[in-house]
């Protein structure tokens, strides 16, 4: 499902304390536990740091993370973690239990299939330190094939038409089976933003094999295009939610020997290298996360990041100003489409995008997932 | 002698003290708390009633009638919403 | 008109029916069993036919959310053909199809009560849902525009307490009848921590409404449960003056107590109405009724601090908490933590 912006967009400058304070906390997790609590000592209103977390999609993690450093929360938020932690682990158990389903369904059927994101992706990361927040499934299948998996997930209720099917094949990456619960996303492509189409069949040739909790024997990305898909994600959605950022954390410190050379050579070949970069930034900046990649950017390379933090700084602030005269409207308009052009690699690209903007807002029209 | 199983519906997940029930027909989520959660374990393993309270006793420092009391009552209640079933 | 069996109990004049148990939303507090469960038209009809017999001149219709028993135009319609005066409570996600019936029977109707959680969207919406409060919203400009009386319903929780004077303002400004608000009844010991008042909050929020209810023309009050630490009559349930059908067609003695979540005890379940007389049926409910009322003023007597709110004494001793004591508890459904998204497009 298309991320509901908050809002607020997390911003260094927006103004939100404990957005801030949930950064820092976040930091020094899982490896340095033993700082949560002198950094939980700056925290004074707890309610807003539950709020926080919990629209970043970090509350199970970080609340049970303070409860086991020992760090003394008020009684009131105990108890109002306590009930979300029990619904979130209904809900994921809800979700675990529908991939399950969904993957027996396209594997009957022949279909090879690797989940993304979702409650698997916390299971790997988060192992028992917490559940990860999702609001639906995704899955993603060979383009050949998209039309035997509708077919497959319809025994389980997912339903399509004809006419959407049409135009997400025409010009998205996923069809949204959103007419039961939990809704799935069933990608043909990885992924399609900043210019470029994330074809599938060579992310699924690359797949690796990994056993579940429940003993299944399933395929997940490899996680070096596991990185490079969260990273054009994140970015894709404005790094709206910390989780994303987090993930990213969790995943280079569960592959240790994760291989830079390969991420730097697949992102040059789908030509995302400045999502990624910007991700990465994004992931220092807020997570202090230092990753080999921005050490060894070229002249050019850092040039253009700053330009992106810049035109990224200029959105985020415009987005979280009021915007009710036509200037303010206009000069966010400018800002994020701006924004959104520099994160593609390529100036044929920026300039189509940028053109389209124009063209659709003349038509008064949205641009299309294809065109983003 | 009395047996029951999970039904083939319900999974189920550790939090903290308590254990997460949720029937996957129903999408009815329930709490067990952490004596719940010790005979529901028992009862994943396959127990009969009368050897979940056997392990129980041997687990906890209380009368054998109360806790075979206890476990039938919970048996029930898990009967009564189909999370289990009589083997 | 039937004389009472006992002088010290009201003719019944009002029955209150659980038309159904099925809901769309899944709000924490909810007292009822999450099922579906729908009561039987023809069975409702038959009692319904047996009341006014008997003199009841008004139902109020509860759920579950009413609007999805699949014959709820059917039940209005047969309500109003019977000659009763009709309420139901509803959560306004479907009540533009109920428009139709509405306006045919209008005259028999008295008033659609709207459940609320709070005057703002982001308050509603965080216990029933993204999209909750809009819809609420267009259900009561839809009453407005077709004069459909209103008034609003609200649980008062730990959450929502400090918004007592701020809904009764909004509400007398939007045109509603009444702002009724009820002590929560907590259905587990989570929710019980989570959100019940203690008793000193429960009195100051009666206050409020009180006071709110002095400034206000439209009348602001806590409809049953409210503290009455004297004997007495508290509510119209132990009165004997409302009877109540459940979804499962048994008549009990009060809304309140029926299909309590997560429940054992069923001592308020009086009779099972497809073989007994509505007449019979109200006969073992008074005698109820009045057993409850003394054993109420009993315990007060005896210094039971739980008897001065009777909602949460009916629900003590009628066995609806034995969750104090059980291991298995049910929460309620698993559904997304996460808010509905909106429409895709560039916005940042």
């Amino acid at each position: 499902m298309p991320t509901r912006y908050p809002d607020i967009m997390p911003h260094r400058d927006n103004g939100v304390v404990a957005e801030r304070q949930l950064e820092r906390l976040m930091a020094c997790l899982p490896e340095q536990e033993a700082a949560l609590s002198d950094l939980a000592a700056e925290v004074t209103d707890w309610a807003a740091l539950l709020t926080s977390a919990q629209q970043h999609g970090l509350e199970d993690y970080l609340f049970r993370r303070l409860a086991r450093a020992g760090v003394p929360l008020p009684n009131v938020i105990q108890e109002h973690f306590r009930l979300l932690q029990l619904h979130k682990a209904a809900w994921t158990l809800q979700l675990t239990a529908q991939m399950e389903r969904i993957l027996d369904a396209l594997q009957s059927a022949g279909i090879a299939a690797v989940p993304l994101k979702g409650p698997l992706l916390g299971e790997r990361l988060y192992g028992t330190d917490g559940f990860r927040s999702s609001s639906d499934l995704d899955v993603l299948v060979p383009y050949q094939q998209v039309q035997p998996a509708l077919v497959a997930v319809a025994a389980l209720g997912y339903q399509t038409d004809a006419a959407t099917l049409e135009k997400a094949l025409a010009g998205d990456h996923n069809i949204a089976l959103d007419n039961i619960s939990p809704p799935l996303e069933l990608h043909f492509h990885l992924f399609r933003r900043f210019g470029v189409t994330l074809q599938g069949d060579d992310f699924l040739a690359r797949a690796v094999p990994y056993r579940t909790q429940r003993g299944r024997l399933i395929h997940v990305l490899a996680p070096e295009d596991e990185f490079l898909f969260l990273c054009v994600h994140a970015a894709a959605h404005s790094f709206a939610r910390l989780a994303w950022l987090f993930d990213l954390k969790l995943l280079l410190l569960r592959y240790p020997t994760f291989d830079w050379e390969t991420l730097c050579q697949r992102m040059q070949d789908w030509q995302v290298t400045t999502a990624v970069i910007f991700a990465c930034e994004m992931l220092r900046q807020r997570l202090r996360v230092e990753t080999p990649l921005l050490t060894r950017l070229s002249t050019g390379r850092r040039r253009w990041l700053h330009l992106n933090q810049r035109l990224f700084d200029e959105t985020m602030c415009r987005y979280n100003r009021p915007r009710r005269s036509l200037g303010a409207k206009i000069g966010f308009f400018l800002a994020a489409h701006l924004y959104q052009s520099s994160l593609h690699d390529r100036w044929q690209s920026r300039l189509r995008f940028l053109g389209l903007t124009v063209l659709r807002t003349l038509q008064r029209r949205q641009l299309a997932p294809g065109e983003v | 002698m009395t047996t029951f199983r999970p039904h083939p519906s319900v999974v189920s997940t550790e939090v903290e003290d308590a254990l997460v029930i949720l029937h996957l027909d129903t999408k009815r989520y329930y709490t067990l708390n952490s004596t719940g959660a010790t005979i529901w374990r028992h009862l994943t393993q396959g127990k009969a009633e009368a050897e979940i309270v056997a392990a129980l006793a041997a687990e906890y420092d209380a009368d054998e009638a109360h806790l075979a009391d206890s476990t039938r009552r919970l048996l029930a209640q898990l009967e009564a919403a189909a999370l289990i079933e009589r083997v | 008109m039937p004389e009472a069996a006992f002088s010290d109990v009201l003719p019944v004049k009002r029955l209150t029916v659980g038309l159904t148990n099925l809901c769309n939303l899944d709000c924490d507090y909810c007292l009822r069993v999450a099922e579906t469960q729908h009561l039987d038209f023809d069975l409702l009809h038959k009692v319904l036919r047996q009341a006014r017999d008997y003199g009841v001149t008004a139902v109020t219709y509860t759920g579950g959310e009413v609007l999805l028993h699949p014959r709820f135009q059917d039940v209005l319609r047969c309500t109003a053909e019977l000659g009763f005066s009709y309420s139901f409570v509803t959560n306004g996600w479907y009540f533009p199809k109920a428009v139709p019936v509405l306006r045919e029977t209008k005259t028999a109707l008295y008033r659609i009560f709207f459940s609320l959680d709070g005057p703002t969207e982001a308050a509603h919406d965080a216990v029933r849902g993204k999209g909750s409060f809009r819809k609420l919203m267009a259900a009561v400009a839809l009453c407005r525009f077709y004069g459909f009386p209103f008034g609003i319903n609200m649980v008062v929780t730990k959450r929502n307490v400090r918004s007592i004077e701020a809904m009764a303002v909004l509400w007398a400004r939007l045109g509603a009848d009444v702002v009724q608000f009820m002590h929560v009844l907590p259905t587990s010991e989570d929710y019980d921590r989570a959100l019940s008042l203690t008793p000193d909050e429960r009195r100051a929020a009666e206050q409020e409404a009180a006071a709110m209810n002095a400034i206000l023309k439209m009348p602001v009050q806590f409809a049953a449960g409210h503290s009455m630490p004297v004997p007495g009559t508290p509510c119209v349930s132990l009165s004997g003056e409302t009877v109540n059908l459940d979804c499962r067609g048994r008549l009990t003695l009060c809304c309140n107590l029926s299909d309590f979540r997560n429940a054992v005890g069923e001592a308020d379940v009086i009779a099972d109405m497809r073989i007994t007389s509505f007449r019979e049926a109200c006969e073992q409910v008074h005698r109820l009724a009045r057993f409850q009322r003394e054993r109420r003023n009993a315990a007060l007597a005896a210094g039971d601090a739980t008897a001065e709110f009777p909602c949460h004494f009916c629900i003590a001793t009628f066995g609806k908490t034995t969750w104090q004591g059980s291991a298995l508890v049910q929460l309620g459904r698993a559904r997304a933590t996460d808010s509905k998204p909106l429409p895709r497009s560039v916005s940042v």
